[in-house]
């Protein structure tokens, strides 16, 4: 079988199969959040806790409640890390340094995953599992959490009230993240992944070479790492490890957990707000984006758009590939992880042809919003949408309505506020980067290429990617704080305007449609939408992607 | 495993020592550790980092306190 046949059938048959579960998981979510009765075990939780899980919150509560929950988990996160020799389980690792573990912390407090350390070679058992694995759970379901809250906004009318965060966070790991990730932990070790708690071992080779195996329970931090968007591997080289993604199978199945919640989330947006097409608005706005993105990337990494010799012989740019996977398993992956916000890798970014780089730094500009990471990708298109029906009723005199609620200046300015946080945050950490010295000192390879490197940097920990391009010293001090200030930033500050937009639309009453009323289900409104997407986005970034990969592209 | 690999040369059982390599490629540090040892009590780094959290959870709360007043 050729390599582009090969490719086309990985699609296909990741494309049926996220769409033979959009629906039924899709209407399993809606079921979560909307149902009125608590399990025995969420009430076991709540009476432990002392939480009333029948009080409702105001937006502002709700994002107090976040705030909290996210301040507790930084720092307990931390204080594992920074005391883990002394705590059992640490496999002989010593205690992590203060600016790696405090970027740690909040990498995986805010569903970043971003890593400046050797997973194998710095983090023990307990660290992995009670520090960087809950909050694997915990962070996917905050950011469902707030996608829920934001749905809300739509469904009630005349209240403040958008729900109860310790429920909404309750449920979607005891209903929805648990259980799927037994499944695929399970479905991985048949896989070949590795899954136990044996101590490392120093072989030697049949060439005489020293080699240290490593144990660990990696299956199951793999299936978290990927359903809930995180990205955090058990070790160095991600899921380009052979004990964490064996085969081409394996890799397909991470690809498909990893989009799996993303991609269904539009089908309980459409359920809750009682119109199931405004769904398939949405993820078809989605679809459209990613596949746009996987057949850019792949073009440009087959044989059929890559320059030079020696990738045309080897039918790919192979430079960095995982030989497995190939350039078309590394470019689904690619594309599939930084449309969301994964950042797990199986090939190495930085050696990704200059247009194939670039279209991955756009998918992470983007907002990471086809189909995003879990929740934070339902309420940066939702944002979008409410934009898009603004901008079309200033051309053609509609009311901007959507969903039955009016698009007033108020509502117009949350989202200004949500859409700017980002490209302000990334350009101006980016800046500081290049304009001191403790940034220049970082950068390995000068030129557009370096430039790409930064941008790339703050733009996957702003969005809460966590895939890196590599090529920059990161584990410098001054990259280690601004790196984490620029993710505590980009999660949280847009998840309060979001949820201020929310309680603004929460605090309407419902507008019935009129003939003067865009139909939001319609293709001209997935056209407009994606339209509205490429140029918002290519607006902002444009200078950044000019004078990066496009420039190192066209040399 | 191990015992496949026994039979090809000296096994080795690993006890409680750290790993130090770190050639993640974003790193930038190639062959430098960047786990401390195991140095006892907290240093000024640990409050730095502290304070540092404190410092922008409460920038954010100040942004959250801006709109609702906004809202007002």
């Amino acid at each position: 079988m050729n390599d582009t046949l090969a490719g086309w059938l990985q699609f296909l048959f990741l494309f049926a199969a996220l769409a033979a579960c959009y629906v039924p998981l899709g209407n399993w979510i809606a079921r979560i959040f909307t149902d009125k009765n608590h399990w025995r075990v969420e009430r076991g939780i709540y009476k432990l806790t002392g939480i009333d899980p029948d009080a409702d919150m105001r937006w502002s509560v709700y994002v107090r409640s976040i705030l909290a929950f996210s301040l507790v988990s930084v720092l307990f996160v931390y204080l594992i890390e920074r005391t883990q020799h002394w705590l059992f389980w640490a496999i002989g690792m010593a205690n992590v340094t203060p600016d790696t573990a405090w970027n740690t912390a909040v990498s995986f407090t805010t569903n970043t995953n971003w890593q400046n350390y050797a997973g194998e070679a710095t983090m023990g058992y307990l660290t992995q599992i009670a520090g960087l694995m809950v909050q694997q759970f915990m962070s996917a379901a905050v950011g469902l959490a707030v996608a829920i809250a934001m749905i809300r906004g739509f469904t009630r009318s005349r209240t403040d009230r958008l729900g109860n965060f310790w429920v909404d966070v309750t449920r979607g790991v005891i209903r929805l993240l648990i259980p799927l990730a037994v499944i695929g932990c399970l479905v991985l070790v048949a896989g070949g992944a590795i899954e136990n708690f044996a101590n490392y071992h120093a072989i030697t080779t049949l060439s005489g070479a020293h080699q240290t195996i490593v144990g660990g329970p990696v299956a199951s931090q793999e299936s978290i790492k990927d359903l809930g968007n995180n990205g955090g591997g058990w070790f160095n080289v991600n899921a380009a490890h052979p004990f964490e993604n064996p085969n081409p199978f394996t890799n397909i199945f991470i690809i498909f957990m990893l989009l799996l919640i993303p991609f269904s989330t539009p089908r309980a947006f459409g359920k809750m707000v009682g119109d199931n097409r405004q769904g398939y608005a949405l993820v078809a706005a989605m679809v459209i984006i990613w596949a746009c993105a996987v057949g850019g990337v792949t073009f440009f990494e087959s044989h059929l758009g890559t320059a030079g010799v020696g990738p045309q012989l080897a039918h790919g740019a192979y430079e960095g590939v995982e030989t497995r996977f190939g350039p078309h398993g590394c470019s689904l992956f690619a594309v599939s992880t930084t449309v969301t916000s994964t950042g797990s890798v199986d090939c190495f970014h930085d050696s990704l042809t200059p247009f194939g780089g670039g279209i991955a730094l756009m998918d992470i500009a983007l907002g990471e919003i086809a189909p995003g990471g879990i929740g934070a990708g339902m309420y940066g298109i939702l944002v979008l949408a409410m934009v898009t029906v603004f901008v079309a009723g200033l051309m053609v005199g509609r009311t901007p309505e959507y969903i039955g609620k009016k698009i007033r200046p108020t509502e117009m300015k949350y989202a200004a506020l949500y859409f700017l946080t980002l490209p302000v945050v990334i350009l101006t950490m980016a800046a500081i980067a290049i304009g001191t010295h403790w940034g220049q000192s970082g950068i390995l390879n000068p030129g557009p290429h370096g430039l790409t490197e930064i941008v790339y940097a703050y733009a996957s920990q702003a969005n809460n990617n966590g895939s890196a391009f590599a090529g920059l010293g990161t584990g410098a001090t001054f990259f280690q704080i601004t790196g984490g200030i620029t993710m505590l930033l980009g999660r949280f500050a847009p998840e309060i305007f979001a949820l201020g937009l929310a309680g603004s639309l929460a605090r309407q009453a419902p507008t019935p449609a009129t003939a003067g009323t865009l139909d939001t289900r319609t293709p001209l409104f997935v056209g407009m939408l994606v339209g509205v997407i490429l140029i918002l986005v290519g607006l902002t970034y444009f200078p950044a992607l000019a004078l990066g990969p496009f420039a190192e592209g066209l040399h | 495993m191990a015992g496949a690999w026994v039979s090809q040369g000296r096994y080795q059982w690993v006890g409680p020592r750290p790993l130090t390599r770190d050639v993640r490629p974003g790193s930038g540090m190639p062959g430098i550790a960047l786990t401390s040892g195991s140095s006892l009590g907290v240093t000024v780094w640990d409050l730095f980092y502290v304070g540092l959290t404190i410092v922008v959870f409460a920038v954010l709360l100040l942004i959250l306190k801006g709109i609702e007043s906004f809202e007002r």
